[in-house]
């Protein structure tokens, strides 16, 4: 038997799009080819000795070193892939081969893009700046709106729907989650600055106390939200889970520690499978599908294509012009703190996620600098209470301590632009996986330090208003690869981008990428939400192309 | 099929699950114990089913845990045969020597896999409620990562929030 469609990745994507195919269409065969394997997902007992040891279940059983890239090799560590540049991207902890993939470990957070973020390219001309390597996408926000709304629901997010930030023509499937009594430090001080900073709740993906259309518990706000033991944190998994166990999807078949090693071809425009080494067996595999579907991320989708059909793509499918694995950017995390010199209500961060952002500086005016967000993070340093209690402090030291140590931070992402010189390709090696190993070229752009003094500014006023002190950076910027994206472009144009504005390799008739790569720009925002929201959309453009099928 | 290739279960003899009476007795002293010296519950009564639930989780989770629990129970035997049951929990929170790594001791052991495991676990039940300001609702702080607190609902917030 032939499968209707073969999807390469098991995340987010994957789940969005299969969900969708299968809800009008129950009998459609898909296979679903995961390189990781699977952890379990919503235990309690895993969750309370997460509870009690702070370690994550992955950790506990091991797993979770197995699912992660190693570090770069260096001197003293055998590491795996490789880097150059100037400035590194790391790999390790920034995805995971798992059934379910990256959700697994994700933080939730789910903005829309803005509409001005469609029109990178045109909007820098417009302002007379240099425009660069970036693209338009060939599609706009409200094109996107519909999908945005459905993804929403999809994975359950918790927003308000009076915030205007980003135009919506529907509510959020649950309410925003109120802002902190904590919060409230950072928005007396955003409120106070001669121009006053604007904030927003944060849209979170965890479901609130009704869904009708999930078996996933609701939220219950416990601060430990890396491990959920009721699924109230969207994680792609358990919703794999749920498909995976109904009866109503007889010809799903998702097969795990699948390492796909190249898209099959029978003509330069069209795709007859995959071919794919099955670990568990130990045996290579070649399946046939009528559409192929690559998920795999940003890094592993265009390490794939560069790898396939070389007789008839010399260069890599997609890839006469020199464009697969080109334009790779993530977003550069900042981390600011400062010192409160006392804190009489004694202040702490109380949940386990960001109830409060500001997209402020993500506006039209600030786009040719490159947009950033900030927001209050849940890992501000607090007083442990049980580490305190189990030094042995008593209650009355416990309580001065609070009440004499307050930390603030904030924390936030920049957008940065993409250029031809950074890409992804593969090494000549193959890790402990079985996957080619990857490399990384990565430059910053020259003025980047400068927006990052601009932002670190910003942040000191805000601090000053609060008249907190010693105000410093946390940390370095880490660059790690956590958003990284654009390295199939969207465009309808192919000397520009690899895919079209259905998802399609320019070139092939049915060859789909379907990841963060096939992103135009990327935004100063967390790319999950609009991902799914392209996935959905995919799905019901795959779906029309089947009924149109079904009927010829 | 050599049974090798199958998939591998592990099955624990159910006589190796269960705790003996006088250890559960002996940890439910602990727990209450815990209470009383940093104040966090009055009557613990109503944790005691959560508390027995989080026992049997630990074990079968981690069947070492069944051993930790013994040797937790003969320690604090030895303690209050020593210096008097007061002394000997006193001893139990705040000797640093407690806290030292690796927890070679049993004394070690006994603290830091249990005693400061209990400690998380009331504070996640509830027991963080009665820290802080004593003039503040509900004690400061009023959320605590671990505790279960109620859906996301309006009427509902485990948290403190911004008022408008």
């Amino acid at each position: 038997m032939q499968t209707e469609i073969i999807v390469i990745g098991s995340g987010v994507a994957a789940t969005a799009l299969i969900t969708k195919i299968l809800e009008s269409r129950p009998d459609t065969t898909i296979t679903v080819l995961e390189a990781g394997g699977k952890i379990k997902m919503r235990d309690f007992a895993l969750y309370q000795n997460y509870l009690i040891s702070n370690k994550l279940p992955f950790d506990h059983q091991n797993i979770y070193d197995s699912c992660y890239d190693l570090a770069y090799q260096d001197r003293d560590k055998p590491g795996e892939n490789a880097f150059s540049g100037d400035t590194e991207i790391p790999m390790n902890g920034s995805r995971a081969f798992l059934y379910g993939g990256s959700t697994v470990h994700w933080g939730g957070w789910a903005f829309r893009l803005k509409e001005e973020d469609f029109k990178l390219r045109s909007n820098l001309k417009a302002k007379g700046k240099a425009t660069g390597d970036v693209i338009d996408w060939p599609i706009s926000y409200a094109d996107l709106e519909p999908f945005y709304q459905e993804a929403e629901d999809f994975i359950g997010v918790s927003g308000d729907s009076e915030d205007q930030t980003t135009a919506r023509l529907g509510k959020y499937p649950f309410p925003a989650f109120p802002f902190t009594l904590e919060d409230g430090l950072f928005i007396d001080a955003f409120n106070k600055l001669p121009q006053p900073i604007s904030y927003a709740h944060l849209p979170i993906a965890r479901y609130g106390d009704t869904h009708s259309n999930n078996s996933h518990g609701p939220c219950h706000t416990t601060g430990l939200c890396k491990y959920c033991p009721f699924g109230a944190r969207f994680v792609a998994a358990n919703n794999l889970d749920d498909l995976v166990s109904s009866a109503k999807y007889p010809n799903l078949k998702i097969i795990t520690n699948a390492i796909v090693e190249e898209i099959l071809m029978d003509t330069k425009d069209h795709a007859t499978g995959v071919r794919y080494f099955d670990k568990k067996k130990n045996i290579w595999v070649n399946i046939q599908g009528k559409r192929i579907i690559a998920a795999a991320g940003a890094i592993e989708t265009p390490k794939l294509l560069l790898r396939s059909a070389k007789n008839l793509w010399e260069n890599g499918i997609g890839n006469d012009r020199d464009l697969v694995g080109r334009f790779l950017i993530s977003h550069p995390y900042f981390f600011y703190k400062a010192v409160l010199p006392k804190n009489p209500q004694m202040l702490q961060p109380e949940m386990g996620f960001p109830t409060l952002v500001s997209r402020h500086f993500d506006s039209l005016e600030e786009q040719h600098k490159g947009k950033f967000i900030m927001i209050n993070p849940p890992s501000s340093p607090k007083l442990n209470l049980a580490r305190s209690m189990g030094s042995g402090k008593s209650r009355e030291e416990i309580i001065k301590s609070i009440q004499n140590n307050a930390t603030v931070q904030l924390q936030g992402i920049v957008e940065v632009f993409s250029e031809a010189r950074n890409r992804v390709t593969n090494t000549k090696k193959t890790n402990r996986f079985g996957l080619w190993e990857t490399k990384i070229e990565f430059w910053k752009s020259p003025g980047f330090e400068d927006r990052m003094k601009e932002i670190e500014g910003t942040v000191k006023k805000i601090f000053e208003q609060m008249g907190a002190v010693d105000v410093g950076i946390e940390t370095a910027i880490s660059w790690r690869a956590d958003h990284a994206a654009c390295t199939t472009r969207m465009s309808s144009d192919p000397e520009v981008g690899v895919v079209d504005q259905n998802l399609k390799i320019h070139g092939t008739s049915n060859i789909y990428v379907c990841s963060n790569s096939s992103f135009s720009s990327l935004g100063a925002v967390n790319p999950t939400l609009t991902l799914t929201a392209l996935s959905l959309r995919l799905a019901g453009h795959l779906l029309t192309e089947l009924k149109t099928e079904a009927n010829l | 099929m050599a049974k090798y290739n199958l998939e591998a279960k592990y099955f624990l003899q159910e006589n190796l699950r269960k705790l003996d009476d006088a250890v559960l007795d002996k940890l439910w002293q602990l727990y209450a114990e815990i209470c009383k010296f940093w104040e966090t519950v009055e009557d613990p009564a109503d944790m005691k089913a959560d508390f027995l639930v989080f026992i049997s989780n630990r074990i079968e989770t981690d069947l070492r845990y069944l051993i930790e629990y013994v040797n937790y129970a003969e320690v604090i035997d030895e303690l209050i045969k020593e210096f008097g049951a007061e002394t000997a929990f006193k001893k139990l929170f705040t000797d640093t020597q407690a806290n030292i790594t690796p927890a070679f001791t049993n004394l070690a052991r006994a603290k830091q896999l249990v005693v400061n495991e209990f400690i998380a676990l009331n504070l996640a039940l509830g027991g963080f409620r009665t820290f802080g300001d004593p003039s503040v609702p509900q004690g400061v702080p009023l959320n605590y990562p671990g505790y279960i607190g109620g859906m996301n609902r309006k009427d509902n917030i485990p948290y403190r929030t911004k008022s408008k």
